[in-house]
């Protein structure tokens, strides 16, 4: 799809969250503009909040930990919300959630509590969207690469994405997308630096 | 020589459904009666039910999808809310998998109404967990990713999920010590990706009140969890 037919673009600063309604039919775009970014992304229906993507459906149907093309994101009430329709990077993480000031005191340092989170950011939006702290739960990493190996070893390792590559998703619902573009600074799943993404949506 | 005193001891009959504060301190023994058992766990500070289990924390600070004796199970705010003190099963415990549904259910053993069954009827997860969560007034928003036990998922080739044919042995138990007051809720129910006959066998809980913790190593993200519990209750 060309750029100039989006009827949304905007580029997302690092470090901030965001958050917008992505309409049935509609197609949403994420750009890893500069390479190695981790996007951190929950979806929910747009009508009811109450049913939202749900990671260990989504992993458990389709058999495989990782999302790329033709992953049907599902939700906990086990309807699916968007496809993924293109993919140029290949594997997204579904494990790792999102960081917090108090996950970091435990990962890094007490001395890392005053750092800037995704889960603060979380908090922030739902508070705006006059949404429930419940209502976060296990998101989505977009870009973001962590490999399990068979005696079950997890690691958030360097990233794969490039520059512009991209992932878009068709929306099979009214879908609520709620990103934190990930501002840790310790460890690479950003690359330990933190880059702007861009957001595209088309209707189809 | 650790004393210790029984303080509860209950049997979840097979597709039944278990809640109780467990408090900070006592240990919960689960123990498998046959190689059928499988329990499925959502688990929160019961001071404050907004701070839940966190499986991705958990698998993200300890470096392993995979947990065993010695490992904890972290809360979304940098708790830890259980440790995991014994597991005679060598590891079978599931991080990844989630939770089974009626359409799940059905789709793995088929119809199993209560119009057929009456009380043996095919119970899922979901329903489990929404009834017993009910009583506590909490619902949809409060359900998370769960824990399994007593079943493993391994992960083949860096990212395909497999049930492994893994199944404990009568009398293997998993031990859990309260490291903050938790509201514990359990669905006795097959593993999600379990399929075949329906026959969830009943489970043994034993809850324990101990003079002394156990001497177990932690690791130091483990430990910092501890001081951040600690900090907490201070």
């Amino acid at each position: 799809m060309e750029e100039t037919t989006a009827i949304y673009n905007e580029r997302v600063s690092a470090g901030v969250p965001w958050y917008h309604v992505v309409k049935k039919g509609q197609s949403i775009r994420i750009v890893d503009l500069k390479g190695c970014q981790a996007v951190d992304t929950l979806f929910y229906n747009a009508n009811n909040h109450e049913e939202r993507y749900s990671a260990s459906d989504t992993i458990r149907e389709q058999g495989s930990i990782f999302i790329t093309t033709g992953t049907k994101l599902l939700s906990s009430d086990d309807n699916v919300m968007l496809e993924v329709t293109h993919d140029t990077c290949g594997n997204h993480d579904t494990l790792g959630g999102h960081c917090s000031a108090e996950s970091n005191t435990v990962r890094f340092g007490h001395d890392k509590k005053y750092m800037h989170s995704c889960r603060d950011n979380y908090l922030y939006a739902v508070g705006e969207l006059e949404m429930s702290p419940r209502d976060l739960t296990n998101n989505i990493n977009f870009f973001m690469n962590v490999p399990v190996e068979e005696d079950g070893h997890l690691a958030i390792v360097d990233g794969i994405s490039h520059e512009g590559d991209f992932v878009q998703m068709k929306a099979h619902m009214d879908t609520l997308v709620l990103i934190s573009n990930c501002p840790q600074l310790n460890n690479p799943c950003n690359g330990f630096n933190p880059t702007p993404i861009q957001i595209l949506i088309w209707d189809n | 020589m650790i004393e210790e005193k029984i303080v509860l001891s209950e049997v979840i009959t097979g597709g039944g459904k278990w809640s109780k504060l467990i408090k900070r301190g006592q240990t919960i023994r689960l123990s498998a009666l046959d190689d059928k058992a499988s329990l499925s766990a959502l688990f929160y500070n019961a001071d404050n039910t907004a701070e839940r289990y966190n499986s991705a924390d958990t698998v993200k600070i300890q470096w392993n999808a995979f947990l065993g004796k010695g490992k904890v199970l972290f809360s979304e705010l940098g708790h830890v809310l259980f440790s995991i003190t014994e597991d005679t099963t060598g590891g079978l415990i599931d991080t990844l998998a989630g939770m089974s549904n009626p359409r799940i259910i059905e789709q793995n053993f088929g119809s199993g109404s209560y119009e057929q069954m009456r009380n043996r009827y095919f119970k899922s997860d979901r329903e489990n967990f929404l009834v017993e969560l009910g009583k506590y007034g909490m619902g949809k928003r409060d359900i998370v990713q769960c824990l399994n036990l007593f079943r493993k998922v391994d992960v083949a080739e860096g990212s395909k999920l497999l049930l492994s044919e893994k199944r404990p042995k009568s009398g293997d138990f998993i031990e859990l010590r309260a490291e903050m007051n938790i509201l514990l809720v359990l669905s006795n129910t097959p593993h999600v990706m379990e399929k075949g006959a329906y026959n969830p066998s009943d489970v043994e809980v034993t809850i324990f009140e101990r003079s002394a913790n156990e001497d177990i190593t932690f690791s130091e993200e483990a430990k910092r969890g501890f001081e951040n519990n600690a900090r907490y209750f201070a």
